[in-house]
């Protein structure tokens, strides 16, 4: 990320950079080229016996706000099979002046897979908060992700009058714009969730988004999971973009618990028999 | 703007213009279904916000930059590219992708043979009626606040189908929006494309649901 206003030493907040790239040696998904900078943390736990990998995501600093930069920058490269998660949810505190900049930048090489399934992000009061996630698949690439969000405290009935919170997705496969998402809630937070056409009053949503030849044929498995799960109000479809099949799901529940009751299921489905990180269990 | 213009942009979003918009509801039939809207009061408030936080805000915005690119090719290529990657559902990708082909072999008939933007191209509803009216010299303040009505008018079109309200409410109703058009237009006048940006996650969920909802009038 160029920053092109720095800001003055009084202001100078967190930032951080975390580069992997993976590779595939006899079969199994390793270690390419590694680099950590400032706040941002890279841990690979071993999985004996496990051909793909696993890495957590570890921001040091404890939480992001105004002024603070975070970037994710990973390239599974031909073959492999990557799933990425975080040590902790991401905590977004009140700003006192500027926005917190997260980016992600994912590439997926042929062949190879990568699931993106961060811990929820939490949004408090006065946080503002800006993120991207670009995702660049070869042809024969197949990409997991998961973006959760939660507006407050619940357990100490803070409410959100006050936030920004702009989530903007790009995903293409083969150079070919496949998926955008831009989720924005700017202002009373808690006044538009309680609109009955945005979240009806409650505080945790989730968009989960595969895209593989195998999503087709996911669909009505993850439609019939979803309606049969009434701790939250949830749906999916499938279709194709610029020749490439994608299935899209969106969840709304009343707290981040209600949330994984319907998250977790779906993302072992959609996760093909692949175990999830011990962090996304119930 | 001219008095050829205005007549021309009524008439591109008139009801008989053949983009078949009486067969979609925007996810709104699946809205009733559930009990999300039940009646005149909870219909307005889904309406507004959907102008204020929904994938019509998104429309907005998107024909407001391809009003501003409408000589510029490239440009109106990748917003339709976005367009398209930010449908939010099956349903709703086929109904502005179907109306943006239908809107435009209709809006041939008012341009000379290779002036009408986007001719041939896939195009969705937004980006074809921004570029066309961009092309057209039709106002955008003007653009935007008729296709904002059109949108809310065909809403209320639906809902008069789903027994939701009668032809006097609507009329009600259409009062009663015009400042949420109004205000939703001169933001969307005033945008870019960095203001693209919806949080209208039960509105979406239910354009999701409304695929296997039986029996139904509405094909979204």
């Amino acid at each position: 990320m160029n920053q092109t206003l720095p800001l003055p030493p009084a202001l100078q907040r967190t930032s951080g950079t975390g580069r992997m790239a993976v590779k595939t040696v006899n079969g199994q998904t390793r270690l390419d080229t590694f680099y950590q900078e400032g706040a941002a943390k890279i841990r690979i736990p071993r999985l004996p016996g496990q051909a793909a990998m696993e890495a957590v995501l570890i921001n040091t600093s404890g939480g992001l706000t105004g002024g603070d930069r975070l970037a994710w920058d990973i390239d599974a490269g031909a073959g492999t099979a990557l799933t990425l998660t975080t040590q902790a949810c991401e905590k977004v505190y009140k700003a006192s002046a500027g926005t917190a900049d997260m980016t992600v930048s994912l590439k997926v090489g042929d062949r190879a897979s990568l699931a993106w399934l961060p811990q929820e992000t939490i949004v408090f009061e006065r946080a503002r908060l800006m993120r991207r996630l670009d995702a660049d698949l070869a042809p024969d690439a197949r990409l997991l992700a998961v973006e959760a969000t939660i507006f407050g405290r619940q357990a100490h009935g803070e409410r959100v009058r006050e936030a920004l919170f702009s989530d903007r997705w790009r995903i293409r496969r083969d150079g070919k714009l496949v998926h955008a998402d831009n989720l924005r809630l700017e202002g009373d937070v808690d006044g538009a969730l309680a609109l009955p056409a945005v979240a009806g009053g409650e505080i945790a949503v989730a968009t989960v988004l595969l895209v593989s030849e195998t999503a087709e044929g996911l669909a009505g498995p993850l439609r019939d999971q979803l309606a049969a799960c009434p701790a939250v109000q949830s749906s999916a479809s499938f279709w194709r973009v610029a020749g490439s099949g994608k299935l899209l799901a969106r969840f709304v529940a009343r707290d981040s618990v209600a949330l994984r009751k319907g998250l977790v299921p779906a993302l072992s489905l959609l996760n093909e028999g692949a175990p999830l990180p011990k962090i996304w269990s119930l | 703007m001219s008095q050829a213009a205005l007549i021309r942009l009524m008439s591109w979003l008139s009801p008989v213009f053949p983009t078949g918009n009486f067969a979609y509801s925007a996810g709104l039939e699946q809205a009733v279904a559930v009990g999300l809207v039940t009646d005149e009061a909870s219909l307005t408030g889904w309406l507004q916000a959907q102008l204020a936080h929904g994938s019509p805000w998104n429309d907005a915005v998107l024909l407001a930059a391809s009003w501003r690119a409408a000589a510029d090719t490239a440009t109106l290529a990748s917003l339709a590219e976005l367009a398209t990657a930010l449908s939010g559902s099956a349903e709703r990708n086929g109904e502005t992708l179907a109306q943006g082909r239908s809107f435009l072999e209709a809006a041939t008939h008012w341009f000379p043979a290779g002036t009408l933007p986007l001719d041939g191209a896939s195009a969705p509803l937004p980006v074809a009626i921004g570029a066309a009216a961009g092309a057209a010299g039709i106002a955008l303040d003007q653009a935007l606040a008729a296709w904002l009505q059109a949108f809310i008018s065909n809403q209320l079109q639906a809902a008069i189908r789903l027994s939701v309200t009668g032809q006097n409410g609507a009329a009600r109703l259409l009062a009663a929006l015009e400042p949420a058009i109004a205000a939703a237009a001169d933001r969307a006048t005033r945008s870019t494309p960095d203001d693209l940006g919806s949080f209208a996650f039960t509105a979406e969920i239910a354009s999701m649901q409304h695929e296997t909802l039986q029996p139904r009038l509405f094909l979204s």
